[in-house]
């Protein structure tokens, strides 16, 4: 019963989810590990976006029956979509080459192979034993969750400790709590043990986007080696079963980034409005996206310098991302919620002690395992390459300037604090080194996406 | 840490996961740059071509690399999931107090709440409101915990018990 239970939760992210999909685009195969990612992706945002306006705009009671109502109402309007007009033809790439590998191919991927069982198990086995306990859960993602689940209706009296949602920052994005809300009105009784499933969904999503990227560019050898580095980055398998927020924004990120990518070879609609909907839904998971806008700017930037895309294009990415967050910026707005996590004001102390700080999570710290030394390899030896090919240096632009991005940010900002104790810093970069290995696979390419 | 002092729960934490350390100096510092002398090497005495041209050829020794800690990573997986195994017959909140106790060794004060949270439950009536002395993370631990049954408040005069934390001290307030 539990099974089910939780199973009918996750068909109503992945129907609405699915249907978004191919309202995008269509004639693909309904039958893709791919498309189950990106649905369950599209699903969590879209459902969650107009529950938020139902319980926090309109201020309708937060149940299960709503829940189910709005994933009717977008796979209805969905569905009606798809009847009336034909989607858009997804990029469909050249031919991949088959996997053709040696024998001493074969040997390393049964050896992945094998530790990707093992380690899986033990990751399955703390997903249904390891109930959530960690701070920043329980302050806040799970805690309002529980708050919402309890309370019925969300608390919009500012003296009130449960005032929208209670917990450490109100001014949080609310997907990731909603869809523990989801997951406990499916459930029938709050559950924040079986609410690991969504984390484990997202990187196990996460994985297979990636892998179904890097595996167009590449080849099925590098790709799986590439997603194996990437199953196995300690700090990434962690959040795999924790109810924390940046592994879903790592998720939603890489996507629209991906998408971007495709868009930008192609041209194609689809994808650009699939990078368009990841992009704004990174923003509904936290804030933490901010850090983020200024690579994607880079690339826009560099795109129009090339002459590759028309500057409206880069102006129009933006403002529908805007728009399809507007429940979302309006409520902020309204409420008078900032994006600082505590408080304004600068400080402009020289960040030697961040540096160490940032130096100590790449290379003493054994989050990443020696991905940084690989990704600084690949660059130097793929230097050339890269400066030559425009999305490959898109792709190590994004690096770039998000590494920028996040030294300033925590440099002049009053969040400085989690850097130098490290309560913050190396999660916050989860997004950055998930899309190295999108940078690295770019160096390593063999064929257009 | 040393090599095989790696429990996942233990040791790890949701911000950075610590590094493993050879005497003083830590192992992805050391396999980093052995891996990038290795590297060089190839690319500079014989196999230039080789490694520019074909990629597969420079992950596999990535690989390679990569496996070293990464089967420490995996015993310690293992052996985490060997400890789990006690776990899986717990009702919720016995795997909360588990995961708590398990997941801060170091800091016994959290493991330490669930007592203090069994005395509120026989002191104060379900439905109350409590306000909470205590410092921030143990406070956010209590408050999880005892809702829904009791609402906290900040105001004193709303609260109906004052609940005092490491003192494990609780008061009438009205």
């Amino acid at each position: 019963m539990i099974i089910l239970k939780i199973f009918l939760y996750f068909i109503s992210l992945l129907v609405p989810g699915y249907l978004t999909l191919w309202c995008i685009k269509t004639r693909r195969p309904l039958a893709n590990l791919l498309n189950l990612a990106l649905g369950y992706g599209l699903g969590s945002f879209f459902v969650t976006l107009l529950y938020f306006t139902a319980v926090f705009w309109m201020h309708m009671a937060a149940s299960l029956s709503l829940w189910w109502l709005v994933c009717l109402i977008i796979s209805l309007l969905s569905g009606f979509f798809i009847f009336f007009r034909h989607g858009i033809q997804a990029t469909e790439t050249k031919n991949i080459k088959e996997i053709k590998t040696t024998k001493r191919q074969k040997i390393i991927i049964l050896i992945i192979i094998a530790f990707v069982v093992v380690n899986s198990v033990s990751l399955i086995s703390s997903t249904l034993v390891r109930p959530v306990a960690t701070f920043d859960s329980l302050s806040m993602w799970s805690g309002k969750a529980k708050t919402l689940y309890f309370n019925n209706k969300l608390d919009f009296n500012p003296d009130s400790q449960y005032f929208l949602g209670g917990g450490g920052h109100n001014n949080y994005p609310w997907q990731i709590p909603l869809m523990q809300l989801g997951l406990s009105l499916n459930f029938g009784g709050y559950n924040d043990l079986y609410t690991n499933f969504i984390f484990l969904a997202f990187f196990i999503a996460l994985l297979i986007l990636v892998h179904s990227f890097l595996f167009r560019i590449t080849n099925f050898y590098k790709a799986t080696i590439l997603t194996f580095f990437l199953f196995s980055l300690p700090l990434v398998f962690y959040h795999g079963f924790n109810s924390y927020a940046d592994l879903a924004l790592s998720f939603y990120i890489t996507g629209s980034l991906i998408y971007l990518f495709k868009w930008l070879e192609f041209k194609n609609r689809a994808d650009y409005y699939l990078s368009i909907s990841f992009f704004a839904a990174a923003f509904f998971v936290k804030d933490a996206a901010l850090l983020y806008l200024p690579a994607f700017f880079a690339i826009f930037f560099y795109q129009i310098l090339k002459k590759e895309i028309k500057k409206y294009e880069c102006f129009r990415y933006f403002i529908s991302s805007f728009c399809l967050l507007l429940p979302w910026i309006f409520f902020k707005f309204m409420w008078n919620l900032s994006y600082s996590n505590s408080g304004s004001g600068l400080n402009m102390i020289f960040p030697v002690k961040l540096i160490l700080s940032f130096l100590g999570s790449l290379f003493v710290s054994y989050s990443w395992n020696i991905w940084i030394f690989i990704a600084i390899l690949v660059f130097i030896i793929k230097f050339k390459k890269i400066i030559n090919d425009k999305l490959a240096f898109s792709a190590w632009i994004f690096v770039g300037i998000s590494i920028i991005s996040l030294i300033l940010a925590f440099s002049f900002a009053a969040v400085s604090q989690y850097a130098y104790d490290q309560t913050a810093l190396s999660r916050t970069m989860m997004p950055l080194i998930i899309s190295s290995f999108l940078a690295v696979g770019f160096s390593l390419k063999e064929n257009k996406i | 840490m040393g090599l095989l002092y790696f429990l996942p729960e233990t040791i790890s934490t949701i911000n950075i996961i610590p590094g493993y350390f050879l005497g003083h100096f830590p192992m992805i510092l050391i396999i980093g740059l052995f891996l990038s002398l290795i590297v060089y090497l190839c690319y500079k005495l014989k196999r230039k071509k080789k490694i520019e041209k074909d990629g597969d050829f420079l992950l596999t020794i990535f690989f390679l690399f990569w496996l070293i800690l990464t089967a420490f990573w995996t015993v310690a997986n293992v052996l985490d999931y060997k400890r789990n195994q006690v776990y899986y017959h717990y009702d919720l909140p016995k795997k909360q107090i588990a995961r708590v106790c398990n997941l801060l060794t170091t800091d016994d004060g959290l493991c330490r709440i669930f007592s203090f949270i069994k005395n509120i439950q026989a002191i104060v009536p379900p439905g109350a409101i409590v306000k909470i002395e205590a410092i921030d993370t143990e406070k956010t631990f209590l408050e999880y915990y005892i809702y829904p049954k009791y609402k906290y408040t900040e105001n004193n005069l709303e609260a109906d018990y004052l609940l005092y934390y490491p003192e494990k001290i609780i008061k009438k307030n009205k």
